[in-house]
């Protein structure tokens, strides 16, 4: 009995380990990065947020809490950090209200192979299929020479570079984000859109349904779970969005640009071994807040959104 | 077939995911250059942009090459070969696994790293002398080097390598054949064989004859450039810097060497405004629990002044040069061929790099090969800028240039595994601070080393008219290098590095640097009084 059940296990193996051994070999190098490059190096960060460097010694030694008094001091302390948070607020409810409404009318009149959907597309698409660093410079150029340059040729309007403009810089970046957003999202939505069952379509046409109606009862429950899962990941992004500004000016976007993801961005790429336990115990703090909003935010749009049975 | 399909896709796919880890560690680079298998390799890592790489190739390199012709260090090979490696800024967390063994680089971390055991200590060398030479190469450095370079336990683990000045670079012969110097007997000279005043050093007969001596005569030469149709200045809005480091060469000249050398000291008497009704001046003690008053510092205000005066008039600029997206590159290229398209301009704000970084990128060979040879042999100065307001202010005042490139030459630690690379990177690079080498450093570069040596009246005139200027200046000037043996500085050098010196708060809103306030209405008395910093502000020596 014990022989027959050690041979099963035997022709068992010998049967599976070809589909073993692909499984392993597909994941194997994404769950390493995923322990080293998510699991270890969080785990490092929440060890040096407890942690002063001495330079004399090139050694970290314990801290307490001290970064974390830190922080709030240079919360505080900070002239421009108000401004930095109204414009992660800003940017993310620009996202949210404005990018992604657009985003779902977009997706929508594609799926509905409406005129023009082909140009629309390419348009829409194009900062997606691009090198972000493409697209970037590109616009750069354009806003900040090209632009200004071709309404004083045409329109004998004096206007100055839109990126370099004390007054224009900040819509202008606005608008950039908004327009390089829609690619991604886009392409989402209209999967989800495409999940449709066309029965659905021609049972609401057959009743009469108005486009905006066929939308609303039949489009977006199809598209919610996905609309769900880009309002919840948005919340952890409000603290790194950086609004596209290091790769427009680098490490110098003037202070009343800031977003709180430039401000940790910025204060990273240019620290030393000293500052690293100061930007770990930020990092941990703005995970804090988010966590439970996330899990607040979750939980109201599955309470309280559309089903789409 | 499909099955047989699917298992060579996905170990294509996970082929292709390994190179990813392939990029981790360190790897060798041959800069194109063939490498000689029967000599011993010696990677060098140089050529910051306006320095290039040809000092190496052509210079020094070739002659440490001939110096071991025929000379076998390990078993198999004979002579060395110097190879350079084109200059990046290295990740200096990851230098124990590359193949460079020695680095010539500017804004380099030294404390960070020496302290982290990154770079070689060097004492011995740097404590001994070149061959053919008497005098140690520690003998050749200021003091406040040997000073700050030892600041952790005493030993050396880098050299001073290069150094940048920012100014106003002015091109000689549009000076010249616009009569743009003062005259020695008042007003500007009307000919070129016309006695130039004595400048701002007050002696005749040196490099800044004719230069304005005050702020108002260095914007009365604007205002008589404008009028000839000659614009006075550009620069480049995208390295916003630039503009940052002239205004504290101008707050250095007007403050003095000890005045400005506390930006980054803490240890001796500053100039600070204490009255910001009257602008009054007092002479302030600074150390480790008054840093804050620094954000008060008299020369800085007059540096705001300075700007505030430089965009007060659109004809004083160039149009492009406040766009965030203006390169450096495009300013320089512009500014050189000004004047053959009708438009000239009469100086760029760049450092003392700019000549040869504009050589290496094209500028004045495309401009040959655009504008014909009135294009060949450009020449161009840097100009001694203004030390105060008044004649009387400026009396004895000597020239103070700020060296900002914190450019070091330092040995790889990871040379220490092998005998014949440690021995052999040390011999390379004091051969490099032999005088020998350092003369020829500046005649192939045009630019000066931050180290004490000469040059003789023959090597002198090998310099382009740029590289004669600049050694005139720095033999008239004391330089103010930023290095510092004080606490607070090796605690948080981020916070000193000067592009936050002018950070400001003006009616609510941030500034990090003064031209994009004080190019939209605000004053320089209200940017200055918005930098102010209080003692809830200096975390330090409490």
């Amino acid at each position: 009995m014990i022989g027959n059940g050690v041979n099963n296990k035997r022709k068992f193996l010998k049967k599976e380990l070809p589909h073993i051994v692909f499984y392993v070999s597909i994941v194997a190098l994404p769950v390493l990065q995923f322990l080293i490059f998510y699991v270890g190096i969080n785990f490092n960060s929440i060890i040096l947020a407890f942690q002063k460097y001495d330079i004399y010694s090139d050694s970290y030694s314990f801290h307490r809490f001290n970064n974390f008094i830190d922080v709030v001091e240079e919360f505080k302390k900070t002239v421009y950090m108000p401004s930095a948070l109204k414009n992660s607020l800003i940017s993310y409810a620009l996202g949210l209200f404005i990018a992604m409404p657009l985003g779902l009318f977009f997706s929508f009149y594609l799926h509905k192979k409406m005129m023009g959907s082909g140009i629309i597309k390419v348009i829409l698409f194009l900062p997606t299929m691009l090198s972000s660093l493409i697209v970037v410079t590109v616009f750069r150029y354009f806003a900040d020479r090209a632009l200004p340059e071709m309404l004083e040729d045409f329109f004998h309007l004096n206007i100055p570079g839109l990126i370099s403009s004390r007054i224009y810089s900040l819509p202008t970046i606005l608008f950039f984000c908004v327009w390089s957003s829609f690619g991604a999202n886009i392409l989402l939505y209209l999967g989800a859109m495409n999940g449709a069952s066309e029965s659905l379509y021609e049972a609401a046409k057959i009743d009469g349904a108005s486009v905006l109606q066929e939308f609303l009862h039949v489009t977006f429950p199809q598209v919610y779970p996905t609309l769900s899962v880009f309002i919840v990941t948005g919340i952890g992004g409000f603290f790194t969005n950086q609004m596209s500004l290091y790769s427009i000016y680098g490490e110098n976007a003037e202070f009343k640009l800031y977003t709180l993801g430039y401000y940790m961005y910025r204060g990273i790429k240019l620290a030393k071994p000293a500052d690293y336990p100061h930007f770990a115990a930020m990092g941990l703090m703005m995970t804090c807040v988010a966590i439970p909003i996330t899990y607040l935010v979750r939980y109201l749009l599955n309470r309280f959104g559309p089903s789409n049975e | 077939m499909r099955k047989n399909f699917v298992v060579g896709l996905a170990a294509v796919i996970g082929a292709m995911s390994c190179t990813g880890l392939s990029a981790c560690g360190g790897n060798r680079f041959d800069g194109g250059e063939q490498i000689d298998k029967t000599k011993t390799t010696l990677y060098v890592e140089a050529g910051a942009t306006g320095v290039g790489t040809s000092w190496i190739d052509n210079g020094v390199g070739r002659r440490f090459e001939e110096k071991y012709e025929g000379v076998s260090l390990e078993p198999g090979k004979t002579g060395v070969q110097v190879v350079v490696v084109p200059a990046s800024t290295p990740n200096y967390d990851n230098l124990s696994s590359v193949d460079t063994s020695v680095f010539f680089g500017e804004g380099v971390p030294y404390f960070t790293y020496a302290a982290k055991g990154a770079f070689l200590d060097i004492t011995d060398l740097v404590k001994s002398t070149a061959e053919g030479e008497s005098v140690t190469i520690e003998s050749k450095l200021d003091q406040v080097h040997k000073d700050g370079l030892t600041v952790f336990d005493g030993k050396y683990y880098a050299l001073p390598h290069f150094e940048i000045f920012f100014s106003a670079m002015y091109d000689v012969d549009l000076f010249e054949d616009y009569n743009l110097y003062y005259a020695a007997n008042g007003g500007f000279v009307t000919s070129k064989t016309d006695k130039r005043s004595a400048g701002p050093d007050g002696e005749f007969e040196t490099g800044d004859d004719g230069m304005p001596v005050t702020y108002d005569e260095f914007f009365d030469l604007c205002d008589v450039m404008v009028a000839q149709g000659i614009t006075p200045f550009i620069w480049s809005g995208e390295a916003y810097g630039y503009l940052i480091k002239l205004m504290s060469q101008i707050a250095a000249n007007y403050g003095g060497l000890e005045d400005w050398s506390q930006n980054f000291k803490f240890n001796g008497a500053a100039k600070i405004i204490t009255d910001y009704e009257t602008m009054k001046e007092d002479t302030v003690m600074i150390d480790s629990s008054n840093g804050y008053l620094l954000s008060q510092q008299a020369g800085k205000y007059q540096a705001l002044r300075f700007l505030e005066r430089m965009i007060s008039n659109p004809d004083y600029y160039y149009v492009d040069s406040l766009l965030t997206t203006y390169s450096n590159v495009d300013a320089q290229e512009q500014f050189v061929n000004s004047k053959f398209e009708n438009a000239p301009i009469g100086m760029i704000i760049e450092g003392s790099f700019w000549e040869g970084e504009a050589q290496a990128v094209g500028i004045f060979e495309r401009s040959i090969r655009d504008k014909g040879e009135q294009a060949r042999n450009r020449r161009f100065g840097i100009m001694s800028l203004p030390r105060g307001n008044s004649y009387e202010e400026c009396q004895g005042k000597p020239s103070v240039l700020t060296d900002i490139g914190v450019s070091y030459a330092y040995i790889n630690a990871n040379v220490k595994n092998n005998e014949v690379l440690l021995n052999l990177s040390k011999d390379f690079l004091k051969f490099c601070y032999t005088d020998v080498s350092l003369k020829e450093w500046t005649k192939m570069t045009s630019q000066t080393k931050a180290v004490n040596y000469s040059l003789t009246t023959d090597e002198y005139n090998e310099l382009t008219e740029f590289g004669q200027q600049l050694w005139d200046l720095k033999k008239r000037s004391v330089v103010a290098y930023e290095i510092s043996d004080s606490d607070i500085y090796l605690a948080d050098q981020n916070i000193f590095i000067f592009y936050e010196r002018f950070t400001s708060v003006v009616k609510g809103e941030s500034f990090r640097t003064p031209i994009t306030a004080l190019s939209t209405g605000t004053s320089a008395k209200d940017y200055f009084k918005g930098m102010r910093k209080t003692e809830n502000d200096w975390k330090w020596g409490k």
